[in-house]
């Protein structure tokens, strides 16, 4: 069968429609960049503080891109036309239909898959109780767990069954029952899917160590050899995870130069001024005044969140949020309110109820509201309604954080993350905060702000005043790769991968579709989950994928809901199109396997 | 006579008529709907004679009707009802504090203060803006391991075969075969039977004492504990006892006390923990481990021991503090160090039984949801650790500079002005703290003062500092996120010897830094 | 210490009667009054930072639908509900295949082995596989995670509604039979109790209850 979306017609699709994944055309913002002809090295502009709007969108503008839109063919698959109701207020319309533009409305999957997913995990729960009772019974060792720290045995089901009486369960020394066990114990049967040990360097292929088990995948031995696959699982979305280039070479200047480590934190001894050159050019990238940066992008997170905010303050966090910006959460002291992932109007309600009713019990104003939102969420691969938190946010005088450990250098024309995506000034959020192991190939973590902010960062950040700083290779492989995205090294490299990176991804969101999976994430998204919902799926998928010679990710409870288990690609610019069309075809053929291809409003179904 | 019913009027058989006609009409209308046949057919059945289950059953419905027709609410909710008008007024009225409160004065010279480092880090790093090279006393750098040759070239050698970053956390592809030998190294180092590594030596033990203890659970810590493991013991939510810094005694007045609760309270048993560090990173003294080990035993429970700065550097061998007091490393239940102090990398890890480790690979949060450290770091550390295996006059130059240190200043001019933490010569800790004594401080009170504020004591740190580096050598005041310690020490400077210098270099150092403080001190507020 | 509570404010002190009721008798010296209401705050914190993916499933739309328009999102009963009604016809033809069985002992045995299963995973198993938030659902029961603790959600009607049909229906078609519908009413009226309101959090004479101190 041929397939019905070809490379050429989204290449036609971007050049000639006026809604392209380059929405300099839409946007206007003075950063024209041709996808075909060459480009020119620009330098950026100096960055803005908060009182600075002049590079928001302007009205006129609004309305050249609503008339640009209105007459563009809007034929491509997935896409909704605008309703009514989204034009009744104009430019509120025009933003919300320009996430519409690329957002994917989520699918819902067949009833008979979901019933069938319900039972499936019914009996996997209903054999581990069983395995569990059985195990007690006949005294098998490795169900009694005497004395683990927090695996505990579901037997206590069956003692209560035979006693009748949880005084049983106070007198033996286990920790009370908590159903972890069960799952424990069958999810091991799975655990060859998770930590692959590899070798090497992880970019478009990757050297898997070969590992052999001989219990049922509870304990591995390496057996030796490595074999190579294509790699759809590691964060290398600009490809510059490398060990030859210019950013190899500038990592072995820098090593040679400054050694590896700095035994001080940055509030000590630590700052070296290859940190302030980094966080200087970080400022200038994102478009702030001022950045910070620390040695783990996990810890930024985990830092930054309780110096900024502590009792007596609120702090709303989008419902899929990274467990590093809960963690940071959960240590601040503060309150923490979720809302559904993604949807505007709940964070509105939501909004409306804590600001009127203030702190729980007390009713106290709050101190302060920090909005916490991800640039791209890693996986849904949805890209967060910038415009639309950026109006309720002058309406509602909230504080907005966008953890941007995804999108930057991944999305936007010029790699700017989600605020060049959009077309949004970066004065309008107050605080940028992104890592560079995604796209930057190395370490780490940064946070971007007004200078004010930084400042009292620099002095209540937990890792700036006790944990070690980024060494300097890390620091020179950001710099260098940074150099290489902005075009400040001279070249247009930056700017091919990041159109061969949209490429990449529009491509392969687009095929798969068409061949009838169901797929999350919005369009432009690299990072693009493929739904699998059956638990007996998950550990299918990834070993049939294995022996076709492909490494992919595959999640399920508790990283994503009880059902939408799945499998996430990460595509690289480092990706050929053979590659792609590789894996297409074997993933083809594995969807097929598995019964996998449920779409009902894509590909075949539409025929 | 006529009959009584003649007295009634002749209506009463009208009225029986209308009554008969109208209950005809409605059960013809009832029975003309469809299906109302077998309703009635149903309900005749299921009658059966049996008033008494016919009435239960009535109430059952009834109860599901007034179920399902209820508005949901929430227990325990005390919400203020609002309408919608006062919603929004409520809502344009509120404004919110600003998102950072203005510099004071101490901060200000924090941030002017902050020493910027031109070059690499090392035993004389070119320091400010005028690139003076200094001698470094400041960073823990204590096996001169920053400007190892050897290490930079197994580091550039790294790169050239993986790269530079992982890309991934280590569930998804992001275990490299470097990083497995990292960790049987180190567990091998210090006779354990695995380890674990986690990114960032900061953030391992707040991800490795949450992935153990719970609610409800119990840990024991000692008050002199760095900002970490506070952060730590505060993010598990267990219920937190406290005892004074190195006191074994309340320590086990602690231990005893909640054996005592549990024994009348019948509670359940949960898990308990004492947490420690081998050498405090703000006092600079070492924990009494065998005391230690010994009431974990007696009271069963888990030690969980921080060794971030006395991996290295205690010991004969450097394996930390179970080296230093010929314990075996088995005997501590979780050995968490970093890998960023003495082996000059970054980093951090745990160590202990097999148990505890894997259980780390699927709840150590800052392990599952983080990228794992790059490569070239990782073989660093490996590196490093062999050096120090291989090298063991590193240790006995260390503890050579680090007596000299201490004995020039324990000088006699220097005791009414400091006090030195720790003092003892022979103590093996290669770092010091010295506070200003407290009857120093009392001496130079002003009028109305009823003790020196801590910016004063700060600034007065401060310019000892400046004046060490007019004099050729860099050390730091040991600095804190001061609002969210808990104990917060008192200012202070921590003076670092490092193995890479010379003793001449030391014994120059050491003067200028006792030169510096009896200067400064002299003078101050004068 | 600095754990700073939440509750020294001067208004009326907070009521947390749920908590303290079944807490009061069991708070012990080793937490004071101060680090007990912190410790509540405290877990109120951890509940409300992250969704609740053990409970979030029943609902009858799981997944994250922000904006559904396809025609598959407006079903009304859709996953989990549609799963318990299969669930109870399998069940009833599993007991109908049985050589021999009379059709009232079928659909008891159904009424009973459906309320016995909802019980034990609605209302015996507490806590949450997979935590990450240190315990902060540790003895709550599934049915007292769903949708937050909040009562009268189409959730908990749907699931009290499904006993409750189902007793009807086997006590039809047992056709009135006075011992069996003893039993099944007996079965009925533990699980109905048991998804009470004012049975949230409720431990009778301490069965199951996890002591949290």
């Amino acid at each position: 069968m041929q397939p019905r979306v070809t490379r050429e017609s989204i290449f036609v699709a971007t050049t000639t429609k006026a809604r392209s994944f380059s929405f300099s055309s839409i946007m206007g913002k003075g950063k024209k960049s041709s996808i075909n002809g060459p480009s020119t090295a620009f330098s950026l502009p100096p960055p803005r503080s908060s009182a600075d709007h002049s590079l928001s969108v302007s009205p006129d503008l609004i309305e050249q891109s609503k008339a640009a839109i209105l007459t563009a063919d809007g034929h491509h698959p997935g896409l909704s036309a605008p309703t009514a109701a989204q034009r009744k207020n104009s430019t509120a319309a025009v933003q919300r239909r320009t996430y519409d533009e690329f957002e994917r409305k989520l699918e819902a999957a067949p009833l008979f898959v979901l019933v069938s997913t319900y039972l499936n995990y019914f009996v996997l729960i209903l054999f581990g109780h069983l395995r569990d009772i059985l195990g007690k019974v006949f005294k098998r060792k490795e169900v009694m767990l005497p004395w683990s720290p927090t695996l505990t045995p579901s037997t206590l089901v069956a003692c209560i069954f035979v006693s009748g009486t949880s005084r049983l369960v106070s007198a033996l020394p286990f920790p009370h029952y908590r159903a972890e066990h069960i799952y424990l114990t069958v999810i091991v049967y799975f655990s060859d899917c998770w930590n692959r040990p590899i070798t090497g360097v992880p970019s478009r292929t990757v050297n898997l160590l070969e590992r052999e088990s001989k219990d049922y995948n509870k304990t591995f031995t390496l057996t030796g050899s490595t074999r190579e696959v294509l790699n759809f699982s590691s964060y290398n979305y600009l490809g510059f995870a490398q060990s030859q280039g210019p950013c190899a070479d500038a990592v072995e200047a820098a090593t040679r130069k400054y050694g590896v480590g700095i035994s001080s934190p940055r509030a000590e001894v630590g700052t070296l001024d290859i940190h302030l050159e980094l966080e200087q050019l970080v400022a200038r990238f994102v478009g702030k005044e001022d950045a910070m940066v620390v040695s783990m992008g996990y810890a930024t997170n985990s830092t930054t969140i309780p110096a900024l905010v502590g009792k007596g303050c609120l702090i709303i966090s989008d419902e899929n949020n990274h467990s590093s910006i809960v963690f940071g959460a959960r240590l601040s002291g503060a309150s923490i309110r979720v809302f559904k992932h993604n949807n505007m109007d709940d964070l509105r309600q939501l909004l409306r109820e804590v600001i009127s009713q203030g702190q729980p019990r007390t009713h106290r104003p709050w101190k302060r509201i920090l909005v916490i939102v991800e640039g791209l969420y890693s996986m849904e691969g949805s890209i967060v309604n910038l415009p639309e938190i950026v109006e309720l946010k002058k309406e509602f005088k909230f504080y907005l954080y966008v953890d941007e450990a995804h999108s930057i250098g991944a999305l936007g024309e010029n790699g700017g993350g989600v605020c060049d995506f959009y077309g949004v000034d970066p004065a309008d959020v107050d605080i940028l905060m992104g890592t560079f192991t995604k796209s930057f190939g190395a370490a780490g973590g940064y946070i971007a702000g007004d200078k004010a902010i930084i400042d009292h960062m620099r002095l209540l950040n937990h890792a700036y005043q006790y944990a070690e700083p980024m060494t300097p290779p890390i620091c020179q492989q950001v710099i260098t790769s940074l150099k290489i995205i902005c075009g400040e090294d001279g070249t247009d490299d930056g700017r091919r991968r990041i159109k061969q990176l949209a490429e990449n991804s529009l491509y392969f969101a687009a095929r798969l579709r068409d061949m009838g999976f169901i797929v999350y994430g919005d369009e432009g998204s690299p990072v693009i989950p493929l739904l699998l919902f059956n638990p007996a799926k998950i550990p299918a998928f990834s070993r049939e994928l294995l022996k076709r010679g492909i490494a992919v990710v595959v999640v399920g409870y508790p990283a994503t809901p009880i059902i939408t288990s799945r499998a996430r690609f990460c595509i690289s610019a480092s990706h050929t199109m053979t590659d792609i069309e590789n894996a297409l075809e074997k993933i083809s053929e594995v969807g097929d396997l598995l019964m996998l291809k449920v779409s009902q409003t894509n590909g075949r179904a539409r025929k | 006579m006529n009959p009584p019913s003649s007295i009634l009027p002749s209506t009463d058989g009208d009225d029986l008529a209308i009554l008969n006609t109208t209950f005809v009409a409605i059960s013809e209308f009832i029975l003309s709907i469809p299906g109302s046949a077998g309703v009635l057919r149903y309900i005749k059945t299921s009658y059966q004679d049996d008033p008494f289950r016919v009435v239960l059953e009535l109430i059952l419905v009834f109860f599901a009707i007034q179920y399902m027709s209820a508005k949901k609410y929430k227990i325990d909710d005390n919400a203020v009802k609002l309408t919608s008008k006062e919603i929004d007024e409520l809502v344009t009225e509120w404004t919110p504090e600003p998102l950072v409160p203005p510099l004071s004065d101490q901060d200000r010279l924090d941030l002017e203060k902050s020493t910027l480092i031109t070059g690499a880090q090392g035993p004389k790093p070119r320091v400010g803006s005028n690139q003076k090279p200094l001698l470094n006393l400041a960073s823990a750098n204590y096996l001169g391991l920053c400007s190892s040759d050897r290490i930079k070239e197994k580091a550039v050698q790294t790169l050239r075969e993986y790269g530079v970053g992982s890309c991934g956390p280590p569930g998804f592809y992001g275990t490299i075969d470097v990083h497995m030998d990292l960790e049987r190294n180190i567990a091998q180092f210090l006779g354990v039977e695995e380890a674990i590594i986690y990114a960032q030596g900061f953030s391992t033990i707040s991800s490795v004492v949450p992935a153990f203890a719970k609610r409800g659970d119990v840990i024991v810590v000692d008050d002199g504990v760095n900002f970490a493991i506070q952060k730590g013991v505060f993010i598990s939510r267990s219920n937190v006892r406290w005892f004074k810094h190195n006191d074994v005694n309340d320590l086990e007045r602690v231990l005893e006390d909640i054996r005592v609760e549990d024994l009348v309270l019948k509670k359940r048993l949960t898990r308990r923990f004492i947490v420690t560090e081998g050498l405090f990173q703000n006092h600079g003294d070492i924990a009494p481990l065998p005391k230690i080990i010994e009431l974990k035993r007696k009271y069963k429970y888990r030690l969980i021991l921080d060794e971030s700065q006395s991996f290295g550097v205690l010991g004969r061998r450097g394996a930390g503090l179970t080296d230093l007091f010929d314990i075996p490393a088995q005997e501590v239940d979780m050995i968490v160090g970093s890998m960023a102090t003495s082996l000059c990398s970054a980093g951090g890890f745990c160590a202990g039984s097999h148990e505890i480790v894997d259980h780390q690979r699927l709840s150590g949060s800052a392990y599952c949801f983080s990228a794992s450290i790059p490569a070239m770091l990782a073989v660093s550390t490996s590196e490093a650790l062999a050096i120090l295996s291989s090298t063991p006059t590193l240790l006995t130059d260390l503890h050579d500079r680090a007596r000299l240190l201490r004995s020039i200043l324990a000088h006699r001019s220097l005791t009414p002005l400091i006090d030195l933490y720790a003092p003892e010569p022979d103590h093996p800790a290669p770092f010091l703290h010295i506070r200003a004594r407290e009857t120093f401080l009392a001496s130079r009170l002003r009028d109305g003062e009823r003790a020196v504020p801590r910016e004063d004591e700060e600034r007065l740190w401060q310019e000892v500092v400046d004046e060490c580096a007019n004099q050729g050598v860099m050390i730091t005041r040991a600095k804190y996120v001061v609002k969210q310690e808990v104990n917060c020490p008192r200012p202070s400077v921590r003076v670092c010897v490092s193995a890479a210098h010379t003793r001449k270099e030391c014994e120059k150092a050491a003067g200028a830094v006792k030169s510096a403080i009896v200067k400064v001190f002299g003078r101050w507020r004068k | 210490m600095t754990y700073n509570s939440n509750y020294t404010s001067t208004h009326s002190p907070p009521s947390y009667s749920h908590y303290t009721s079944q807490y009061n008798h069991q708070m012990s010296s080793i937490v004071t009054d101060e680090e007990h209401k912190t410790q509540i705050y405290n877990q109120s914190l951890d509940q409300s930072s992250m969704v609740n993916l053990n409970s979030s499933w029943v609902n009858y739309k799981d997944f994250q639908d922000t904006s559904c328009s396809t025609a598959a999102n407006t079903r009304r009963f859709t996953g989990a509900w549609v799963t318990t009604l299969f669930l109870i016809v399998c069940l009833k033809m599993f007991f109908s295949i049985i050589p021999g069985i009379s059709p009232e002992a079928s659909w008891t045995l159904t009424n009973l082995s459906f309320n016995f299963g909802s019980f034990i995973m609605f209302h015996w198993v507490q806590g949450i596989p997979f935590e990450n938030n240190q315990g902060a659902y540790d003895g709550l029961t599934l049915w007292e995670q769903i949708d937050g603790g909040i009562q009268f959600t189409a959730t908990r009607k749907f699931l009290t509604a499904v006993p409750i049909v189902l007793f009807l229906l086997s006590t039809h078609y047992t056709h009135y039979d006075f011992i069996t519908f003893g039993i099944n009413f007996t079965a009925l009226v533990v699980v109905l109790v048991a998804k009470l309101p004012l049975m949230h959090r409720v431990r009778v004479f301490g069965i199951n209850k996890f002591d949290m101190d």
